[in-house]
């Protein structure tokens, strides 16, 4: 008598309709932990670049009064720990000397009369944080106050009201 | 039979998958708020403290062509109790520090912008008018993101208090009184800030704020007056402390319902 096999179909066989879940399983799991290690490492990267911002801050802010010499030093300085940590810098001293400051004036171009600039990237004529943002995909901007030098004189010291923008940004 | 448990296999992994992704999720999605916070508020601290630093440098003069509470540019949409503020009258005060006109009307231990010592009448000192000058210059990104803010002077409290002791090591605001504004009523608070009534608390210190909002952010900093005469009739405070005021910046952002 022969026996009846039914739905048998060998070892390996019996297994195929199990191996569609499996699968899907581990490359959603494959793609999930791809998707989310990607947006982590993003998120630090944000978090390293705030930092570097607020350090550079710290240095640029040890008095709250810059002085056209001072920002010079100061630029130099921060363009090196921008540089080794692979970003690029742009730096402006906004003088409101007599007038006050505008502080939608970090949209428009910079008053060459008055502003003082440190930057590691030409970014063209007249630069704003516009060109900043066509540059790059991710970047952070830091603005404070801080007395600046307002004399029209060199033997005499009058300081105004003044404004530091700062934006950092990676090196494409 | 087997093959039907072998598509159950299946089936729970793709299940303990699903979990696992939900909850890696989860995780992701909650990374890095706490340091985003905290840099946040390092980003605020350090603002106020570049500003409080800058109040030392200023020139008053550089202050009077601010335009603020004045006729040609109006602060639009609000009731404006400072309409008339008066930056303009700084002028006269070129080649002043800020720091200096503010000692200068603290000498008589009152902010009002005049100080008067020994029954003589009132010289004018508009140290509270640079002052409020200069903070609406430098408070505009925060104030147009809706937080407020004032600046007020504290006298500390004597050596032997254990809260000026505290006050002293955090330079917190903690251990202080505030300094009454002899002649208004507002006392010591200089703002530029609308509306800062907190419902049934008047706003004393920054301490008042505390049980207002979970976003209190202070700065405080040792203000000495060398040639201060009479500060206080506090028996209680320390009279080798009374020409040493504190002080303290507090900003918090507004629950204010926009109409």
């Amino acid at each position: 008598m022969s026996k009846v096999k039914g739905s048998f179909i060998g070892p390996l066989g019996d297994d195929i309709p199990s191996i569609f879940p499996l699968v899907t399983g581990i490359l959603i799991l494959i793609s999930s932990i791809a998707f989310l290690s990607n947006e982590i490492s993003s998120i630090n990267s944000f978090i390293e670049l705030r930092k570097s911002i607020l350090s550079i801050s710290d240095l640029m802010l040890q008095s709250g009064y810059i002085s056209n010499q001072t920002f010079e030093t100061l630029c130099d300085q921060v363009k090196n720990y921008a540089s080794d940590r692979g970003y690029n810098i742009f730096v402006r001293l906004q003088k409101g000397c007599g007038t006050g400051v505008s502080y939608l004036k970090n949209y428009t171009v910079i008053d060459s009369t008055k502003d003082l600039v440190c930057l590691t990237e030409d970014l063209g004529n007249n630069p704003t944080y516009f060109s900043i943002a066509e540059n790059a995909s991710t970047g952070v901007f830091a603005t404070y106050p801080v007395a600046v030098d307002c004399s029209e004189r060199n033997d005499e010291s009058v300081k105004g009201v003044g404004k530091l923008n700062i934006a950092l940004y990676p090196i494409k | 039979m087997k093959a039907q448990s072998g598509v159950f296999d299946g089936i729970f992994f793709l299940l303990v998958v699903t979990v696992s992704i939900t909850m890696m999720f989860v995780f992701a999605s909650q990374y890095g708020t706490a340091q985003t916070e905290v840099l946040n508020t390092y980003y605020n601290l350090n603002y106020i403290s570049a500003l409080m630093k800058s109040i030392y440098y200023l020139d008053v003069g550089q202050l009077s062509q601010i335009k603020f509470g004045d006729e040609t540019n109006p602060r639009i949409g609000i009731t404006d109790p400072y309409y008339g503020m008066n930056c303009q009258s700084l002028a006269d005060f070129n080649n002043t520090l800020l720091s200096d006109l503010v000692k200068r009307d603290l000498t008589d231990a009152v902010l009002d912008n005049k100080y008067s010592l020994g029954g003589n009448p009132g010289i004018s000192a508009p140290g509270k008018t640079a002052l409020r000058c200069a903070l609406y210059e430098f408070m505009k990104p925060f104030e147009s993101a809706g937080l407020k803010y004032f600046l007020q002077i504290q006298i500390p409290r004597s050596v032997q208090s254990p809260d000026y002791a505290y006050a002293t090591q955090k330079l917190l605001p903690s251990g202080s009184y505030p300094l009454v504004n002899q002649s208004d009523d507002n006392n010591s608070i200089v703002t530029n800030s609308i509306n800062m009534t907190i419902p049934n608390t008047l706003i004393r210190t920054c301490d008042d704020l505390k049980n207002y909002t979970t976003q209190l952010y202070v700065v405080s900093i040792p203000f000495r007056i060398f040639d201060s005469k009479t500060l206080t009739q506090d028996s209680s405070i320390d009279s080798n402390l009374n020409n040493t005021f504190v002080l303290s910046f507090c900003m918090w952002p507004s629950t204010e319902q926009l109409k």
